[in-house]
């Protein structure tokens, strides 16, 4: 395991501020921050709140790619941070004469140091539940090949040649552990293939048909391209994870962990509170 | 809700929870486990830990936040059913079925249903879910 700088608060904002970007980049925003604070709830209030997170997006980007060298993927970091510009939006009360980015820059960091301090506690899983989980994976991917579906834990236990208890174990292990060796590419498809366009198009038919779809969407749009690819395909394209593991070109398990992370990210963002 | 003593049942584990995210996270580890001790394939064992937790969550969006939320997991004829029920304050709220949590639970769960007013007091609601085993 590597050994990573100790994530202190002042680092990364000791290269100065070039994330608050010119004076007058978010200037047209902050008029609507005034009007939003001042909504009831309702569809004035909803086209604001979007306005405002895409506008105030860049931010979040500038920020979290400050914590690009830290072994997480840069996209999951602007996930992160955009959550942060969402709190921000959300909490801020423009009347206590306080300037935006003053309030959202700390919440947005708050944001990204949480996700690695939850992150550093879910890596210490005991080094032998950690290879049985890769393992599982491997057998997983090999299983699945060969049946054409998911591999249930007896089938895993029969090819490892371990028992039910320990494939039973070493799967809870996985839940805590994110291992970029789960992440290899299964497929040399860049993604881009045509069966997965297609799927993606009647995915994005179906989501045409909801409610509220309006909300949605650009939250959906937010999203790195990956998590978004797997939440449509598996909740509008009716797709099973093993099936979307095999069209994006990583493992199950990956897929089971985006979803789940997206899930959570999207639930916090559609129900602020 | 699943009446029974429990004793020639179907029952797998009832739990109580306060509806807090702590113990969610219990239950959706208990959801996960329960589905691999009973064989379900991984597909399988990953939706209903993502229903048990968007169920549970949705359920104490509602909750009163003085009582316990219940979760009964339970096997029989091929299908885990899990129920997850919470008395609500005030006693007329309900599950909002038209929104993107319930998408996703209709996508996750083969059978899913909510019922509201129910219960010993009348102010219970509950996320009724059943997953089959694939194959079996």
């Amino acid at each position: 395991m590597t050994t990573r700088p100790p994530l202190t608060s002042t680092e990364p904002e000791a290269a100065g501020e070039p994330e608050r970007g010119g004076e007058d980049e978010f200037g047209d925003l902050e008029p609507l921050l005034e009007e939003y604070a001042g909504l009831e709830p309702g569809s004035r209030r909803d086209e604001l709140r979007e306005r405002l997170i895409t506008g105030y997006l860049p931010v979040a980007r500038r920020l979290a790619i400050k914590y690009r060298d830290r072994g997480v993927p840069v996209e999951d970091l602007i996930q992160v941070a955009s959550i942060g510009v969402l709190n921000a939006v959300d909490r801020f009360q423009p009347d206590h004469g306080a300037n935006f980015l003053s309030f959202a820059i700390p919440t947005i960091q708050g944001e990204i140091r949480r996700y690695f301090r939850d992150r550093t506690w879910s890596m210490r899983v005991p080094r032998k539940l950690k290879e049985l989980h890769v393992s599982i994976a491997n057998a997983s991917s090999t299983l699945s090949a060969q049946l054409n579906r998911a591999p249930r834990p007896s089938e895993i236990a029969a090819e490892l040649g371990v028992t039910l208890e320990e494939v039973v174990e070493g799967l809870q292990a996985g839940e805590a552990y994110t291992s970029t060796s789960l992440d290899l590419k299964l497929s040399t498809d860049d993604g881009e293939g045509s069966y997965l366009g297609n799927m993606l198009g009647e995915a994005d038919s179906r989501l045409e048909l909801v409610e509220y779809r309006h909300v949605l969407r650009p939250l959906l749009e937010a999203l790195p391209e990956r998590e978004r690819t797997v939440v449509m395909l598996r909740f509008f394209g009716e797709l099973t994870q093993t099936q979307i593991a095999e069209q994006v070109g990583v493992s199950q398990m990956h897929v089971s962990r985006l979803l789940a992370k997206t899930l959570e990210n999207l639930r916090r963002q559609l129900e602020p509170g | 809700m699943l009446e029974d003593d429990g004793a020639t049942s179907d029952l797998l584990i009832e739990l109580r929870l306060p509806p807090r995210a702590k113990s969610i996270a219990t239950v959706r580890a208990v959801a996960a486990d329960v589905t691999s001790r009973a064989d379900f394939d991984l597909d399988a064992i990953s939706d209903v830990r993502m229903a048990v937790d968007e169920a549970c969550t949705a359920l104490a969006r509602l909750a009163s936040p003085t009582h316990l939320m219940r979760a009964v997991f339970s096997l029989a004829g091929g299908y885990l059913r899990v129920d997850i029920s919470a008395r609500v304050q005030p006693p007329d709220r309900r599950i909002d079925t038209g929104g993107f949590g319930w998408h996703v639970l209709g996508s996750l769960a083969d059978e899913l249903s909510t019922e509201h007013g129910v219960g010993a007091h009348g102010d219970e609601v509950v996320i009724r879910m059943a997953k089959k085993s694939a194959g079996g």
